[in-house]
């Protein structure tokens, strides 16, 4: 396992036990205060990470946690959902209340391809104009080299693609979830103690922490 | 280091450390704040700067750069990158290092910001295009900060300021208690019992001020009380209960100080006996005997009143003796007979019909002996008593006798010694009775006079010098003469220079405007000099003295009291003259180491003295055994021939000093 991981030049937090990317304490947790599914569902999402790990190419561990996560989750809007107009969940609060809407699923499936070895600067999270629907929407992009045309991981289809054969999606930006300073800002919006102040993806960041993810 | 310099060093210490600290809280918290934001601000603009940059049409590179350029040059950043997708550069915009420091060097090298690069990808459709690089620079942020430091410098100076002031004054008026007590503890030393009115509120001070109060007043009646033992002392000692004049003892001691005293002496000694006293006494009863004794008493009193260097005592029973200084066989009978015409007149003839006689020594010279003196006088007495009536008669001397001069020569002799500048002086030193080596305390002066090659003492011309009223011009003309030597060598060590005035020139106001001018012409001269009075003169000028003490004590010229210890005067015009020191007479100091109640008085002296803060000195003493007593008595200096004769100049005396040294 650690010679797989080295060969991906992974960083070295990925050595430590795999178990705790999902922590069983989360898994007993979503248990006492959501119901036995919603344990169930977190102990899928712990056995698929596991078998994901076991895979050599890394395509195939994106085709693994895209699956996973378009068939898992529901889509459902954040104002339904969340009685908010936009709410950025961690994967453990989109798994537990059963739905999600777009930035949900990237957010699930960044962190996990994160835990399962993929460099975050293969990685973009991508905003997005859906244009068959005239919708804000996101997805995740992955570059398997700098330059390249990326593929797509959207929980609107669940094949992925190149980003050329989407036609039914127009770029609009896309951020680096790393980022030195941002770890940083991190460290300080904690200390700060007041998350609202600060961006969607430092707030989630914060929220990760407290669970034990680190993002 | 002062109480109020303590507590201004501590508040300044306490500002000072509150300052760095606040400063240390401001900058720290500063640093952060300005630190959070900027980078924040690197970060958004990074974001905006892509995302505008995404949006250029075909990529003009042009445009591109005209992009980074408008961001660069609002100021905000200190460099702007962007890269492409390989990591070559392709557009660049850093600031030069500013020519003007936004704060000193120091500062900004102690206050230094953690400023992160915000990194943002610039994006063509979904391929990424490079990355822009945006740093914020951090100018703006020092020189607000420095300011800052700057503005809460300036803001603690003030309160430091302000605080110090306020103490300032605090303790001032806290200490004013403190300051008046220590007046009054000066004022102990001049004599001065001051009790202090105004009692602090604040308790401590308040206990200290009334137990300052209470010392003054006990000090005060501690000092009463032993003045007025020692006085009764001496009463009891040297005096006679019955007549007030001196007891046997008494007067022999003084004549034989006066024989065999440290300089020449030159005086009549009369003995007065009254005829039939054993019977009168018999037939008339002791009350009339009493009477009798009384009335010769006054009379001689009155007699000494004219004649106050005189000493009268009562030898024994009717027998009184009366010594008094005289220049000449012919002053001694003109003395005698005025004693006689006294008590011829107001005493006893007409009155008891009792009848005295008088026998009187002319006696002149270095050295005599008491007995020797006092049976020449009693054979005079003898003489006198083969005459019925009342008679006086002065002892004639078998040896040849030197042609005696007249009234008008020595008149002409004296005014010849003014004119000429014939006084010599002669110096006596004074040793610090304390300490190993031969410390000189002061130098006693005393003056002679040349006539015909011989040398002639103060003893035998200076009774001349005051019946002709030339003793003011005498007294100016001795300090003169130890000014002016003071001047052409002065003295190495810091020895007081002690001139005798004459009672006449006490009460001399002619002699008070002489005396300032001559001190105003030798200021320097004027801090060695030291004038002294005999005690006796107290009693009658002692307003004169104080107002002397007054005009001379400003240029540093210091009052003494000598033969201390003789007068009738109570000593507690020690307290009321602003002395230096006082000189217990060498007829007390003689003999010392025999009397057991002599030490006591001498010990009594020298603790009144003492508790008046005066130099307590004695003179006359020439065996070890005295020196010792009197040191042991804690007096401060000696002098007499135990430790050397008169020195003829002052080189003389240091030369002897020197010596004794090695």
């Amino acid at each position: 396992m650690v010679a797989v991981l080295a060969m991906f030049a992974a960083p070295m937090y990925l050595v430590a036990d795999r178990e705790d990317w999902v922590p069983d304490a989360l898994i007993q947790k979503a248990r006492n205060e959501y119901g036995r599914r919603a344990m169930y569902r977190m102990e899928r999402w712990r056995d698929m990470m596991h078998d994901a790990a076991d895979l050599k190419d890394e395509k195939d561990i994106l085709e693994e946690v895209n699956d996973f996560f378009n068939s898992e989750i529901p889509f459902r809007d954040d104002l339904k959902h969340w009685q908010r107009i936009d709410y950025w969940a961690t994967p453990y609060e989109s798994l537990v209340t059963d739905g999600g809407d777009c930035e949900d699923y990237v957010i699930a499936k960044y962190y996990s391809l994160l835990r399962l070895g993929v460099s975050s600067s293969k990685l973009r999270i991508t905003y997005v104009k859906a244009l068959d629907y005239n919708q804000a929407h996101m997805v995740l992009t992955y570059f398997s080299a700098p330059g390249v045309i990326p593929v797509v991981l959207d929980n609107l289809t669940s094949r992925i693609r190149p980003a050329t054969e989407r036609k039914d999606l127009k770029p609009v930006y896309s951020f680096n979830g790393d980022g030195m300073w941002l770890a940083k800002m991190k460290g300080e919006g904690v200390r700060l103690g007041s998350s609202n102040q600060l961006d969607l993806w430092t707030d989630l960041r914060i929220r990760m922490a407290r669970i034990g993810m680190d993002l | 280091m002062t109480l109020r310099q303590q507590f201004s060093l501590l508040t300044s210490a306490l500002v000072i450390v509150l300052l760095a600290g606040s400063l240390l809280l401001t900058v720290k918290n500063g640093r952060d704040g300005f630190q959070q934001q900027l980078n924040a601000r690197a970060y958004d603009a990074a974001t905006s700067l892509a995302l505008s940059m995404s949006r250029v049409d075909g990529l003009d590179p042009v445009e591109l750069s005209r992009q980074i350029d408008a961001l660069f040059d609002r100021g905000f950043f200190a460099d702007i990158t962007f890269t492409g997708v390989g990591g070559n550069e392709l557009h660049r915009r850093a600031r030069q290092a500013l020519s003007e420091s936004p704060a000193p060097q120091w500062f900004m090298s102690e206050v230094t910001f953690d400023m992160l690069p915000a990194e943002a990808d610039v994006m063509v459709g979904w391929q990424q295009l490079g990355t822009v690089r945006v740093s914020s620079h951090t100018d703006f942020a020092y020189r607000d900060m420095w300011d800052m430091v700057k503005a809460e410098a300036i803001w603690f100076a003030l309160v430091l300021l302000v605080s110090l002031a306020l103490l300032h004054i605090l303790l001032g008026w806290l200490f004013k208690p403190v300051m008046r007590v220590e007046q009054q503890a000066l004022a102990i030393c001049e004599r001065d019992w001051q009790i202090q009115e105004n009692i602090p509120r604040a308790r401590e001070l308040r206990r200290m001020v009334l137990a300052m109060n209470k010392m003054v007043s006990k000090l005060h009646a501690l000092f009463t009380e032993q003045s007025a033992t020692t006085e009764r002392l001496r009463q009891e000692s040297f005096h006679d209960a019955a007549t007030g004049l001196l007891n046997r003892r008494g007067f022999d001691q003084r004549l034989e100080h006066v024989l065999q005293g440290t300089d020449e002496h030159s005086g009549v000694l009369m003995l007065l006996q009254v005829e039939h006293f054993a019977e009168y006494n018999q037939r008339e009863g002791r009350q009339a005997g009493d009477d009798v004794i009384q009335l010769v008493a006054q009379s001689l009193q009155q007699w000494h009143l004219e004649y106050q260097n005189s000493v009268c005592g009562r030898h024994a029973g009717a027998d009184f003796a009366l010594y008094a200084p005289c220049a000449s066989r012919g002053h001694a009978d003109e003395l005698l007979q005025s004693a006689f015409g006294q008590l011829a007149t107001t005493a006893l003839n007409q009155r008891t019909g009792l009848n005295f006689h008088l026998g009187g020594v002319f006696l002149q010279g270095d050295q005599d002996v008491l007995g020797s003196a006092l049976s020449r006088a009693d054979a005079a007495l003898r003489q006198a008593q083969r005459h019925s009536h009342a008679r006086a008669i002065l002892y004639q001397e078998d040896r040849a006798s030197q042609p005696e001069l007249t009234g008008g020569q020595w008149s002409a002799l004296l005014k010849s010694v003014l004119q000429n500048n014939h006084l010599s002086l002669q110096f006596m030193p004074v040793i610090k009775a304390r300490g190993d080596a031969r410390e000189l305390l002061q130098l006693e002066v005393y003056s002679r006079i040349e006539r015909d090659g011989q040398s002639m003492s103060a003893a035998r011309f200076w009774p001349m010098v005051e019946q002709h009223q030339m003793a003011a011009a005498f007294d100016i003309s001795v300090i003169r003469k130890v000014m002016l030597m003071l001047q052409n060598e002065p003295l190495r060590s810091n020895a007081r220079i002690c001139i005798n005035l004459s009672p006449a020139s006490v009460i001399d106001n002619a002699f008070h405007q002489d005396l300032v001018q001559l001190i105003r012409q030798y200021p320097q001269q004027a801090h060695f000099l030291a004038l002294e009075v005999p005690e006796y003169c107290v009693r009658n000028a002692e307003a004169e003295l104080v107002r002397l003490a007054g005009i001379v004590r400003p240029f540093g010229v210091v009052l003494g009291i000598d033969q201390v210890g003789t007068g009738t005067v109570a000593f507690s015009y020690m307290k009321r003259l602003p002395l230096e020191y006082v000189r217990i007479d060498g007829s007390l100091n003689r003999g010392l180491h025999l009397a057991q109640d002599q030490r006591f008085f001498i010990q009594s002296m020298i603790q009144i003295g003492h508790k008046l803060d005066l130099l307590v000195l004695g003179e006359g003493v020439e065996v070890e055994a005295d020196v010792d007593e009197l040191g042991q008595s804690g007096i401060d200096g000696i002098s007499g021939y135990y430790y050397s004769r008169p020195f003829g100049s002052l080189a003389g005396v240091e030369q002897w000093l020197e010596e004794s040294d090695s």
